[in-house]
């Protein structure tokens, strides 16, 4: 697993895919860091939850060429003659994903030491927002992961992990279109609109609950809360396996 | 049997292994990612029911989003069939990042969390539900509108809005404190006990709002209601405690009649005015009212000499004053802050049974003065009061005046700036329990805002531009530069 994490970390410097992401992340970040010190203030934390909303974008450039780019250039034979599992191979890339954030976060780490030397206070709560942030990340580049095993095509593999990810940021949104779309239909078929309300409201608390980003809000204030963490890695280990499950299936399938 | 039809044997006969293998793989990959989704949401729903609330740390300083032990404790004496609605009139917010919105609804959400089903919280938008405001306060009384939070219990309803929620500095506008506990607590506290006590402020006489002190007060169980100056003036009978707090002119004569009578009558009374910006005003009338209690407030500014006592010379001219006997027993500081304040004093020609104490007492260095010349001073050194006790003695129905030549334990400027955990504030509020006692009041204390502000001397024009440049593109664009160089060197291996 070391071998597969040391030559997808390693690669991500060897092209601009690497570098793209970091300097992107340092851009926004920077943006929002230098918006605060203009007016004499410096919340990290809030900086952090922030950035986590451009996992959108930052999560598709990295993850998009993890396992499509394998399968493209046919180098995923690779991972079936040699002598290493195939979740290590997924868990190898996985990690090397994460460890990129790790090297994004550096930027953050660089504010931080601006805000103190400025003697601006660092409080819990950007340590709340720092474990949200990677645990976040782990569990979209699960998900980017995962897209990427499904095509030999970056792009697509960028745009599947896009839309993946945009609706989990959107789940808290959709879950009232859901709410209204269902409590709407069914008040044309029903009278009783206190019971169908009722239904659609639990329909969208079903939705809200999936939505980790609204499970995370409080760690920023420095209320740290298990269950998020619990949840992320949880789902983050469903898209590994789901990856790992794809990979396999070329051991069997005869398509 | 021919050869080939050997082999097409032999192929069929494989091509069947392999076919059973295939499907059986094929099922066991579905079916397992099938059973660990089930596991994992088994898992995850489990542990969000029975463990979600029990592994929750709040971890920030203050505990800015979790309910005090104090709320905690009085929702917990309430009866067990109590129904507390808080509903919030507007959409249940998707993100609460950076507005005022973010100590208000988490904290809601730790009521409904350790109420035990007695507080719950709803979000109901007045624009797409146009009946919830009347359904809530159908006579107005409480006016709610919409933004605003409304607290309901049986049929009666408070309302409270974020600005309700902070203590804010007059002077810069910044919320200096967060008292969204201590307002929701305290409107949960007077929905279910009702107000013991009321109490009037007299208003008309160009003084400064009293929203803090009428926190303060309701926190206690005393309702706030206004009592206009006019030429018709009369003490309502309900009144229980009588307020002058920070008028900058004098009552009118009908007015010291009618509160001398109020006085005799054994009322209780508070009294706090200052000497800023009031230079001029000598107080005749009111001077004249409370003179039954036999003290006067004077026309002159305290000047304290003391430099251990002194906080702020000239502009600020603000000072400690000690806290005297036996009131002391009510502060939690032995000294409080005032600023621009006057002296008062016992008068000879009281009425006979009137006895007066000292609350607030300068150094024996101090000197008062006329005007705002602090330089200038009367040859009067000596220990001044700032605030004193009257009362009668051997009356039963004695009347009780708490009189204060400053209004930092009463104004809304004084208390939003320092917040209700300040020592001036306790003690004005330990002074008003003692005043009127009630069973089970709820007193929770704010708590102090977050802080993110940096020492402004660093955060130059010039250090803003350095950042900015560095942070924004010389970082961004030497990435940039170095993975254009990578993959051009790259491109050909």
């Amino acid at each position: 697993m070391f071998a597969v994490f040391k030559r997808e970390f390693f690669s991500y410097f060897k092209s601009p895919v690497g570098y793209i992401a970091l300097a992107l992340f340092a851009f926004i970040s920077g943006y929002q860091y230098i918006n605060m010190f203009a007016y004499a203030q410096a919340n990290i934390a809030s900086e952090i939850i922030s950035m986590i909303s451009f996992f959108v974008v930052f999560v598709p450039i990295i993850t998009m060429g993890l396992l499509s780019e394998d399968k493209k250039r046919g180098t995923e034979i690779l991972y079936y003659t040699n002598p290493v599992s195939l979740f290590d191979v997924v868990l190898g890339k996985f990690l090397a994903a994460l460890a990129l954030f790790g090297i994004m976060f550096v930027n953050i780490i660089i504010h931080i030491i601006i805000t103190k030397s400025s003697k601006g206070s660092v409080g819990i709560g950007v340590l709340g927002a720092s474990v949200v942030f990677f645990f976040v990340a782990a569990l979209y580049i699960a998900i980017g992961l995962f897209t990427s095993s499904l095509t030999d095509s970056q792009i697509i593999s960028a745009i599947l992990s896009f839309v993946f990810l945009l609706i989990f940021q959107m789940l808290a949104t959709l879950s009232t279109f859901i709410s209204n779309g269902i409590t709407s239909l069914m008040t044309n078929e029903s009278s009783d609109a206190t019971s169908i309300a009722a239904v659609g409201e639990k329909i969208a608390n079903a939705v809200k609950w999936l939505d980790p980003l609204a499970k995370t809000q409080e760690f920023r204030y420095g209320v740290f809360s298990v269950f998020p963490l619990v949840y992320c890695v949880s789902l983050a280990l469903v898209f590994l396996y789901l990856t790992f499950r794809v990979l396999e299936k070329k051991r069997w399938s005869q398509k | 049997m021919s050869n080939s039809s050997k082999n097409n044997a032999l192929l069929k006969s494989s091509d069947k292994n392999i076919d059973k293998r295939n499907i059986s793989l094929k099922w066991f990959s579905i079916g397992s990612v099938i059973i660990l989704i089930a596991i994992v949401l088994v898992v995850d729903i489990l542990f969000d029911a029975i463990l979600g609330d029990k592994f929750v740390f709040d971890m920030s300083s203050t505990g800015q989003h979790t309910v005090s032990q104090t709320t905690e404790d009085f929702i917990a004496s309430l009866p067990a069939d109590t129904h507390i609605r808080i509903v919030g009139l507007f959409e249940e917010p998707e993100s609460i990042a950076g507005t005022s919105l973010e100590y208000v609804c988490p904290l809601l959400e730790d009521y409904a969390e350790k109420s035990d089903g007695k507080v719950t919280v709803e979000y109901i938008d007045p624009a797409s539900h146009p009946g919830i405001i009347s359904e809530l306060d159908p006579e107005g009384i409480a006016g709610l509108e919409q933004n605003q939070f409304a607290v309901y219990y049986n049929g009666k309803v408070q309302s409270v809005t974020a600005y309700d929620c902070f203590a804010v500095d007059q002077t810069t506008g910044y919320a200096t404190a967060n008292v969204c506990e201590a307002t929701f607590t305290n409107a949960i506290y007077t929905l279910v006990n009702g107000y013991s006590y009321k109490a009037y402020f007299i208003t008309g006489l160009q003084e400064p709002t009293h929203l803090q002190l009428s926190k303060v007060l309701a926190s206690i169980g005393i309702e706030s209601a206004e009592l206009p100056a006019s030429t018709v003036f009369a003490i309502p009978e309900d009144c229980d405690l009588l307020i002058i707090n920070g008028i900058n002119s004098d009552i009118s004569e009908g007015m010291a009649d009618a509160i001398k009578e109020y006085l005799y009558n054994g009322g209780d009374m508070l009294l706090a005015v200052n000497y800023y910006q009031n230079a001029t005003e000598y107080f005749t009338n009111l001077n004249d009212a409370i003179s039954v209690m036999g003290i006067a407030i004077d026309p002159y500014m305290l000047l304290e000499n003391d430099a251990d006592m002194v906080l702020y010379n000239g502009l600020y001219n603000q000072s400690l004053v000690t806290v005297a006997s036996p009131f002391d027993e009510l502060a939690v500081s032995p000294t409080v802050r005032v600023s621009y304040c006057r002296t008062v004093r016992p008068i000879d020609n009281g009425t006979s049974q009137a006895s007066a104490y000292a609350i607030l007492q300068s150094s024996e260095l101090a000197t008062s003065t006329q005007g705002y010349d602090t330089n200038v001073s009367f040859a009067d050194q000596g220990v001044h009061n700032v605030g004193m006790y009257c009362t009668f003695t051997g009356s039963d129905n004695a009347p009780r005046l708490y009189a204060f030549g400053t209004t930092d334990l009463t104004s809304d400027d004084y208390i939003s700036t320092f917040g209700y955990n300040d020592s001036n504030v306790v003690l004005m509020r330990n002074i008003l329990r003692s005043m009127f006692p009630t069973e089970n009041t709820v007193l929770v204390p704010s708590k102090a805002m977050a802080d993110y502000s940096l020492d402004p001397t660093k955060v130059t024009q010039s250090s803003v531009n350095v950042l900015t440049v560095v942070l924004m593109i010389i970082i961004p664009l030497g990435l940039v530069a170095v993975g254009t160089i990578v993959y051009n060197k790259r491109k050909n291996l």
